[in-house]
């Protein structure tokens, strides 16, 4: 399974997840085959409209199985879902390795489209 | 009077007096146009034309792209020219995002296969009723649309330059604020007489002056112990302050009956006459410097 979360930065089990999907500044992929972890930039960041979707298409095209967050836009979840992804609710979590453990433990449940950011 | 005059009233916030204002300056007038473009919520219908909803209505559309799911090959064409990201492309099927869409027609001109069309979707609509002495319409967003400014513009076709025109803007400082002053000869800035209400007015003005747009205060719900706090600041700035109008329980008491109190209480009539021909000399004043 291959799992995007939103990370603050790059770096290590012990780094903080970001808490907006599509604003954040890089996603942590995790490989559940082998526990290893990677990072990327998240490009859609910076973008001053539908950045959650384009968050979310940067997910679909690193072929994520499962992304995880505190609160996703309708939009973006409308989007990860059309991809068949698993998206599921983060909340207590701050660090990815307890978001990661979290999910290996099956202790996360799916997460619901959180109401848009409006401008 | 050679030329009428456009009039935008704007505030920082959502309540804090822009109705009131817009209603009672329009209805102490004559040959007057009132637009309410506060298309979040126009409420200036309560006071004006209580059934609007059954008048005269015009939609207010855009085109939005719709994708022949037989013709895309999933090249992903449209989606990487979308600027707006307003296209998704999601298991080789694109997903079209129509709040995000800024009907920009670029997706169908990429679109090497022919494969997007163009489809009409409502954004909000127009209304309109005549009264004796005034013409009135307002725009409303349909719920759950994001883009105001095309209601705003559509909504500002209407205005009849042989009438003095009032438009109520939508509060704040983004892009359906600015649409909504856009060409007013002047705007008045309604605020209250509190902390909060004098860093609305800061940055309100701050807008208006990036875009040299003239404007004067109106002080509501003024009361005597804390009118210092925008007074002074008007003052430093050289700024008019043209009106207060009091806090008072008969005035709130109106406003929740959609009673406008330049009709209920005597004396106000003539204090927005003032008010009106104040608005003429300031905005007489700005053109000439303009000319110097
Ligand atoms: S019309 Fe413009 S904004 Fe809308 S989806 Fe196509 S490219 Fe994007
Ligand atoms: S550009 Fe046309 S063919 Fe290519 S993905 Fe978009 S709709 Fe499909």
């Amino acid at each position: 399974m291959k799992i995007l979360i939103p990370a603050v930065k790059v770096g290590s089990f012990e780094t903080e997840i970001h808490e907006n999907f599509g604003r954040a500044e890089f996603f942590a992929i995790v490989d559940s085959e082998n526990n290893r972890l990677s990072f990327i930039s998240n490009t859609a960041k910076n973008q001053s409209s539908g950045a959650g979707v384009a968050a979310a298409q940067l997910c679909v095209d690193k072929e994520a199985d499962v992304v995880m967050g505190y609160h996703f836009g309708p939009k973006a979840y409308q989007a990860l879902k059309a991809a068949g992804i698993k998206v599921l609710d983060l909340d207590q979590q701050k660090l990815l390795k307890e978001a990661y453990n979290d999910y290996k433990s099956g202790e996360l449940v799916e997460a619901q489209a959180g109401p848009g950011a409006h401008h | 009077m050679a030329q009428q005059l456009s009039i935008s009233i704007l505030s920082g916030k959502g309540g804090t007096g822009k109705t009131t204002l817009a209603v009672n300056l329009a209805l102490s007038l004559t040959n007057v146009q009132l637009l309410d473009a506060d298309v979040e919520e126009p409420n200036d219908y309560l006071f004006i034309s209580p059934d609007i909803k059954n008048k005269e209505e015009e939609s207010v559309r855009r085109l939005i792209p719709e994708i022949d799911a037989e013709k895309c090959t999933a090249c992903r064409r449209c989606v990487d020219f979308c600027q707006y990201n307003a296209l998704a492309l999601i298991l080789d099927n694109v997903l079209v995002f129509e709040e995000v869409c800024h009907s920009c027609g670029g997706c169908k001109i990429v679109c090497p296969e022919n494969a997007i069309k163009e489809k009409a979707r409502e954004l909000g609509k127009l209304r309109h009723d005549k009264r004796k002495n005034l013409d009135f319409w307002e725009g409303e967003l349909n719920t759950g649309e994001e883009k105001a400014v095309p209601v705003i513009e559509k909504l500002k076709t209407k205005a009849d330059h042989n009438k003095n025109i009032i438009i109520d803007a939508p509060p704040g400082t983004s892009c359906p604020s600015i649409a909504a002053i856009t060409d007013t000869d002047f705007t008045v800035i309604v605020t209250e007489a509190t902390i909060f209400g004098l860093h609305d007015l800061k940055m309100v003005i701050e807008m208006l002056n990036e875009i040299k747009q003239p404007f004067a205060v109106v002080i509501n719900k003024a009361e005597s112990d804390s009118d210092f706090l925008i007074e002074d600041y008007c003052n430093s700035e050289g700024i008019e302050i043209l009106m207060k109008i009091p806090f008072s329980r008969k005035i709130a008491e109106l406003y929740s009956n959609a009673l406008p109190f330049v009709k209920e209480i005597a004396g106000w009539e003539n204090k927005f006459k003032a008010l009106a021909a104040k608005i003429i000399e300031e905005a007489g004043k700005n053109e000439r410097n303009y000319s110097n």
